[in-house]
């Protein structure tokens, strides 16, 4: 074979060589590793970082799965619902581009993403630097994106640096806390309180040395911060542990309290948002720091037939404290187990004027739960305790949200039972399971709880009201479930069990008509659209 | 579209034009080691005078049948093909028969069968995806035929195509897939040269043709493979897209008698 022959070849070769290349979009070389999923009301969001894109998946009465996939901003740092469900709000660290980069320049941004087909709509922060921390109040409508982490890039970078979103109008503002050498710890969203200077919602944050209040509503202006410092006469307070709010009367726009528990502290703080004309936003808070006589590990106001009471539960003594919040007077209420933890649940379990609270996690099988009815009865500060033995250390309390029915779910921790509490009754109707450890998820509407063994294959549904237990059959192990409303059907909903391994697989159910029957299989689902945000 | 891609996309234009060119150069370099001269003189000494008649092989002119064998590689440049393969390249194996309507030299039109088999596999986000390609289709290709042993044509073959995909991901206990027919057609430029010049009446070709594959788009629906009774459970997995359309070159070996 002389030279020209070889210079044909190898021009082919080339030719060839450069047709082979270089056409694949990256994504599919990025295996989609364990996308974090969140429910909301009628879908299903999966974020799938690596393809820059969020999925949402969602199901006809058919028990069609239907898959659309909308473009992420670069970097997602923090993902949160809005409450109700209806939008998914992502917080994305954007790119910084330098010359001849071929990602263009992204700022952060927080983007809402609608649960329906509506677009996205992104909401700019006015950040040069990201800032990794979110949460969406219990309305819906604030957000706040704060420093979360310690490990900013940032040349320069101010941890108490606040934006505040307002999420109705899509606008944001900046607020520095005054700080006293502290750094958020733990930011909390109150629900609308009555203030001195009008209705408003509170931002609670949290730091080592001081806790700062700042109104939300209206137009406060940097100046509204409440600084409130914790320490102890100059000696630092350990960091909160637990932080109640109380509105008071609902008329009375000076009886606002804030209770706090301290990590191994046996003393509460409650701090009462009194009017003055001379405080900050109108407000001056006074504060009362009170002895529980033990280190308290849950609090709760309660209203008693002696008027408002901090409730601290202090497992060391068998007891709980009422406190006075005015005057710090402490009232000592010996309880039959060391309960660790406490919910109201006074309008489900018939009370009128005094609270009752639901007590669990008493720390043996035999304390099971304890309803404490907050009245008072002669020569006592409570009307009574009545106990309700599970034979099971009860680990966790969930709510059933179900429209004209007084449950919870007690879950207990090592057990292979789970019980339906019905309050009203006082009665817990146990269900076994066949191996410890299963998951239990109630229903967003309270009418049945999943339960599932994380890797197994089967899976149950039991009504709640009628304790009928319906057990299905996956066929691939199963991670996680969620229930969501049906895209074409108002009333009807479906079951996804999500299978992580791959892809993402899911079996669709029909929740009305639960049967392996009707199952629907599917795989591969990050696979599908992969290349369309590209 | 980038600069880049633009000239990469104009590159790859050329693909054809210097696959016929370099098959041309070939057998113009063949002919031209054979008789010791360039194609031109070839050219001269074959025209029909009286004194070269003797040379040529008298059983050649009654070669009207090849059946041939090769490499078939298309450029998709498609995204529905980026599951199933790194590359923008698809690869298949390639057969065909023809039969020319008369011998001799000039215009010398041939009709025939060819088929492509091949397809592509990957990881896609760490699943494997493979997708086969089939290809059935009647050509016809008009030749000019300048001289005994060399000629050059244009070809056009509209057939079907099977295309069928399938998808092994952990996340279901079976592979999804997904397979349909549809219509395809090629147009290419060929030529073809003999290896094997005036020895017997059994020849040895080297063909090439370069030119542009096209078949519609189709959806790529996958469900999962399960069992006729178990039919109803199956969930569909869109996979976008395929237009498995491009440019491509083949190279074959055929024989001819």
């Amino acid at each position: 074979m002389n030279m020209r022959r070889l210079q044909v070849l190898a021009w082919l070769m080339i030719s060839a060589a450069i047709g082979c290349t270089d056409g694949r979009a990256g994504v599919w070389s990025q295996p989609a590793g364990q996308p974090q999923a969140i429910a909301l009301a009628r879908s299903l969001a999966l974020i799938d970082a690596p393809a820059q894109r969020v999925v949402a998946l969602s199901t006809t009465a058919g028990g069609a799965l239907g898959l659309r996939s909308t473009p992420t901003g670069r970097d997602v740092v923090a993902a949160a619902p809005a409450p109700d469900g209806s939008k998914l709000y992502l917080l994305t660290a954007g790119h910084r581009a330098t010359l001849g980069d071929s990602i263009p320049d992204e700022r952060p941004r927080l983007t809402a993403y609608d649960d329906g087909a509506g677009p996205p709509i992104a909401i700019d922060l006015a950040l040069t630097d990201p800032l990794d921390g979110l949460i969406v109040d219990s309305t819906g409508r604030w957000a706040v994106v704060y420093a979360a982490g310690t490990g900013s890039e940032a040349l320069v970078s101010n941890p108490n640096e606040l934006v505040i979103v307002d999420l109705a109008a899509g606008a944001a503002r900046h607020h520095t806390l005054h700080s006293f050498g502290g750094r958020p710890q733990q930011l909390t969203i109150t629900p609308l309180l009555s203030l001195p200077d009008g209705p408003s919602q509170l931002l609670i944050v949290q730091s080592e040395q001081e806790m700062a209040l700042l109104p939300l509503d209206g137009d406060p202006g940097a100046d509204a911060e409440i600084t409130v410092r914790l320490d102890d006469g100059g000696a630092q307070r350990p960091p909160p542990a637990g932080i109640v709010v109380d509105d008071g009367e609902p008329a009375d726009t000076g009886d606002a309290r804030i209770g706090i528990r301290f990590q191994g502290d046996r003393n509460v703080m409650m701090l009462q948002l009194a009017p003055s004309a001379g405080g900050t936003a109108g407000v001056l808070p006074s504060v009362n720091v009170a002895d529980a006589g033990g280190v308290p590990t849950d609090i709760a106001f309660v209203r008693t037939d002696g008027g408002l009471r901090l409730a601290a539960l202090v497992p060391a003594a068998n007891a709980a404290v009422l406190i006075d919040p005015a005057t710090t007077v402490t009232t000592t209420v010996a309880l039959p187990a060391p309960y660790q933890q406490l919910s109201l649940v006074t309008a489900e379990a018939g009370g009128t004027s005094a609270d009752v609270a639901l007590l669990w996690q008493g720390g043996s099988a035999g304390a099971g739960v304890a309803f404490w009815e907050l009245g008072q009865a002669a020569g006592r500060p409570f009307r009574s305790i009545d106990t309700v033995a599970v034979g099971a250390q009860v680990g966790a309390v969930l709510d059933v949200p179900l429209a004209g029915a007084a449950l919870k779910v007690l879950a207990a921790d090592s057990s292979q039972t789970f019980y339906v509490l019905d309050l009203a009754a006082r009665t817990a109707a146990p269900l076994l399971t066949s191996a410890p450890r299963t998951k239990l998820v109630v229903s967003p509407i309270g009418a049945r709880v999943w339960t599932f063994l994380p890797g197994g294959v089967a899976l149950a549904a039991t009504d709640v009201l009628t304790k009928q237990v319906r057990t299905l059959q996956s066929d691939s192990p199963i991670d996680a479930v969620f229930e969501i409303g049906q895209s074409d059907n108002d009333t009807g909903r479906s079951l996804i069990a999500l299978h992580e391994a791959g892809n993402l697989g899911a079996t669709v159910y029909d929740v009305d008509a639960p049967d392996d029957s009707t199952r629907r299989i599917y795989g591969g689902l990050l696979e599908e659209g992969s290349d369309d945000t590209r | 579209m980038t600069r880049g891609r633009a000239k990469r996309r104009a590159s790859l234009a050329a693909l054809p034009i210097t696959g016929a060119v370099a098959i041309a150069c070939w057998c113009a370099d063949a002919r031209a080691d054979e008789t010791g001269a360039p194609l031109a003189n070839i050219s001269r000494s074959s025209s029909p005078t009286p004194a070269s008649e003797p040379d040529r092989p008298p059983a050649r002119s009654l070669e009207r049948w090849q059946a041939a064998m090769g490499v078939r590689t298309s450029v998709v440049r498609d995204p529905g093909l980026d599951p199933f393969s790194t590359g923008d390249a698809l690869a298949q194996f390639s057969v065909a028969v023809l039969h020319t309507l008369r011998a001799g030299e000039g215009f010398v039109p041939a009709l025939g069968l060819a088929a492509d088999v091949g397809g592509s596999s990957a990881s896609a986000r760490g699943a494997g995806a493979e997708l086969s390609l089939w290809r059935l289709a009647l050509v016809f290709e008009p030749r000019f035929v300048p001289t005994s042993g060399f000629y050059v044509g244009a070809r056009i073959a509209p057939g079907l195509l099977h295309a069928s995909a399938t998808l092994r991901d952990p996340s279901t206990p079976v592979a999804l897939a997904s397979s349909y027919w549809t219509s395809s057609l090629d147009a290419s430029l060929a030529a073809g040269a003999r290896l094997n010049p005036g020895m017997g009446s059994i020849g040895l070709w080297l063909l090439g043709d370069a030119g542009y594959g096209w078949a519609p788009r189709r959806d790529l629906t996958l469900v999962p493979q399960l069992p006729a009774r178990d039919a109803s459970k199956a969930g569909a997995t869109e996979l976008g897209s395929l237009s498995p359309r491009g440019i491509f070159g083949r190279v074959s070996l055929a024989v001819s008698y």
